[in-house]
């Protein structure tokens, strides 16, 4: 068994080298920086104009004109003295109704409005004041509005600190935003795939023409022979993806730091750390299902055309899986969404979205388990489709002589 | 007699087509072993069964007393009879890595490919790309890669096909040294004279069967020496006395040694006065052993077989 997992190692080993030392593969890794870098910096430029020309300048004071009298005097003179950003322009409003829930609503409203630049609400004054805006707003305003709520309050002891609700840009709210969080990352997920895995089609059919495959295979048993090229497929890949996601998350935080008003990512269920960590447990998964799939087709096919003739059907089945995993986000918790986890093929891109919508763990633990058991199936069926069709293996009967 | 590695009755279809039908095989350990038979007999893909690449439908193989040949990997070494290579590695690292598959450390291999392209005449080859190499080299790095973590079983399949007769004089002694190191040598080849050079022991398959299984002299063997006779007198009464198959070609006398011996015959042209010119006593060789064993036709089809030697 050790010599086995040696000689596996060797090969992927090998394979690994080879293919990340070409030039090719420097041209596959920069082209979509390059693309992205491009797409990146134009998005900064219009973030920056747009932050300068939109910036939500406006602080809306929810309460009566006589509640909100003190708080909006202090909140001026201090903007005249210290000429801050941090202090905007006020503006008083009447509240439609008296109870806090509908103060906050109207908040909502008011942050949304695409007519209007308000980048906070303060309801709730005289007694209860709380701040309503996005994360960056709040942190922006927090200052000016506490400085000036204790000033008017003069006579109170202590500072009155505002409650504050976050909600986003758009007024969304978190279960939404989650929604959303999930949805990125199974295109995510769908898109690396796309990208990756057809690496491992032309990778035996290049083997079989070269005729390595024989010596390979004379020394190693199939299966470790196609475990080799999944996991020497899967380490190019992560490499990949370990240099894009570096660009991407230096590029975001570039991004961050020039557009002050940039929404903070919404916080996955299961916490980003673990999300971060389950993305490339799943990324793992999803790719050697699919991988196996095409390592077995490109393991039968002669030439580049019959890969791309006998691979039709693994991609229309992709794209398939990738229909039905849209659809079920209008019901994550229905039949056809708890059939779309359980399917091994559509298995990892679910368990993602799910661990972007709830914190619950058990059941990645469960499809994490379930989709590597279906890996193992793949690669014997495949492993076994090629000795008997490639290398034309009948069964051995295991007899000393 | 410890066996390297025995066959008994495999049987491989391709389909409607038997490609081997019951082959039986024992090559002892130690033993330079030859198959011979022509191209499509059914020699590959025994050898490729006995290694375990495929399985038998039919029959039971084993290597050093394994029925799983995979098992003990790291014992053989295995030349296919159609070369590849990385191309894009150097020679070094192309025999480093075959010999890692079978469980050389990669460090230790490159010291020893080091030392067999140098001994091998390829010293300037070792940090040159594959597809530098012309094919004769090529086929040579991958030869050293299937000796270099120095098996007990080394299989080549054609081995001299496509190499030059320098580089086929060089395999011949390889082939010797290593079988002189212990190693047991089995190989494939549809040229009867390298088998004739190297062999103990053969095996000739046609149609898929084994049509012989033993020693090299036990083959020619079957057949009686033969009796080259020119004479000085072209006629008298001592033709009589020749023996039945006694055939004039171009002034001399050809006959099988009779199975009293030549002392006989000799008398009889002595005392007749049919004057003795030259007198020739000829073992039979694997050749005619081969057509007697396989046939003509057989024999026709090795002949024509290309020989993959570089013009």
């Amino acid at each position: 068994m050790n010599a086995i997992l040696n000689a596996t190692f060797v090969i992927a080993r090998r394979d690994y080298l080879a293919t990340v030392a070409k030039r090719s593969f420097l041209l596959f890794l920069i082209a979509p920086i390059v693309l992205l870098l491009i797409s990146g910096g134009v998005g900064l430029v219009i973030g920056i104009s747009a932050a300068h020309k939109t910036h939500p300048s406006e602080l809306v004071v929810l309460a009566a004109p006589e509640a909100s009298k003190a708080f909006v005097e202090e909140y001026k003179s201090l903007r005249d003295q210290l000429g801050s950003s941090d202090f905007i322009n006020t503006t008083v409003e009447a509240p439609a109704k008296p109870d806090m829930d509908a103060q906050i609503a109207q908040a909502n409203k008011l942050l949304t409005d695409p007519n209007r630049a308000v980048r906070g609400v303060l309801a709730g004054l005289p007694d209860h004041p709380e701040l309503v805006s996005t994360g960056n707003g709040i942190d922006q305003l927090r200052g000016g509005v506490n400085l000036a709520l204790t000033d008017a309050g003069a006579a109170a002891a202590k500072p009155v600190e505002a409650e504050e609700h976050t909600i986003d840009a758009k007024g969304v709210n978190v279960t939404d935003k989650r929604e959303g969080l999930a949805l990125v990352a199974v295109y995510i997920l769908f898109f690396l795939n796309i990208l990756l895995s057809g690496m491992l089609l032309s990778n035996m059919v290049e083997e079989k023409s070269s005729k390595i495959i024989e010596i390979l295979i004379a020394a190693v048993p199939v299966d470790a022979v196609f475990f080799a090229k999944l996991v020497s497929m899967l380490a190019i890949s992560l490499t990949a993806i370990a240099v894009w996601g570096s660009v991407a998350g230096a590029g975001y935080l570039t991004l961050a730091h020039f557009v002050p008003g940039a929404p903070p990512p919404p916080e996955p269920g299961v916490g980003w750390p673990l999300f971060c960590v389950l993305e490339v447990l799943y990324f793992v998964m999803n790719y050697l299902l699919y991988g196996s799939i095409f390592l077995g087709i490109g393991a039968q096919a002669n030439n580049v055309r019959e890969v791309q003739i006998m691979s039709m059907p693994a991609t229309i089945l992709q794209a398939m899986v990738f229909a039905v995993i849209s659809l079920t986000s209008a019901n994550p918790h229905g039949p056809l969404a708890i059939g779309a986890m359980l399917f091994p093929l559509s298995s990892p891109l679910m368990m993602i979205g799910a661990a972007a919508r709830e914190s619950t763990l058990w059941p990645h633990l469960l499809a994490l388990g379930w989709q590597a058991l279906w890996i193992v199936i793949i690669v014997r069926f495949a492993s076994n489709r090629f000795r008997r069709i490639v290398l034309k293996s009948g069964p051995m009967r295991a007899k000393r002589v | 007699m410890t066996l390297a590695v025995e066959a008994h009755g495999l049987v491989k279809n391709f389909g409607d087509t038997r490609a081997v039908n019951g082959v039986d095989i024992a090559v002892p350990e130690g033993a330079i072993y030859g198959v011979l038979g022509p191209n499509g007999a059914g020699k590959t893909t025994s050898l490729r069964m006995m290694l375990g690449i495929i399985d038998p439908d039919e029959g039971h193989r084993a290597v050093f007393g394994n029925p799983r040949p995979l098992e003990i990997a790291n014992q053989i070494g295995y030349l296919p009879e159609e070369r590849g290579l990385y191309n894009s590695m150097m020679a070094r690292e192309v025999i480093a890595f075959m010999g890692a598959l079978r469980g050389l450390p990669l460090a230790e291999g490159r010291l020893r490919a080091d030392k067999l392209l140098e001994d091998y005449g390829l010293g300037h080859a070792t940090k040159r790309m594959v597809r530098t190499l012309s094919k004769g080299q090529a086929q040579t790095v991958q030869l050293l890669g299937t000796l270099v973590h120095e098996p007990r079983l080394i299989v080549l399949d054609e081995p001299f096909s496509g190499l030059d007769a320098l580089s086929q004089g060089r395999l011949e002694k390889l082939i010797r040294s290593r079988a002189a190191n212990g190693a047991t040598i089995l190989f494939s080849t549809h040229v009867i004279a390298h088998a004739e050079r190297l062999c103990e022991r053969i095996a000739i398959i046609a149609g898929g069967k084994v049509r012989y299984e033993g020693s090299v002299s036990a083959a020619r063997d079957r057949l009686p020496s033969r009796v080259q006779v020119r004479t000085r007198a072209t006629e008298g009464a001592w033709q009589a006395d020749l023996p039945s198959d006694a055939v004039l070609e171009d002034g001399v006398w050809h006959f099988a040694l009779p199975a009293s011996g030549i002392e006989p015959v000799l008398q009889t042209l002595i005392t007749h006065g049919a004057g003795i010119e030259t007198l020739a006593i000829e073992r039979p060789g694997l050749h005619d052993a081969f057509i007697d064993i396989a046939g003509a036709s057989v024999a026709k089809e090795m002949n024509a077989a290309p020989t993959g030697e570089l013009a």
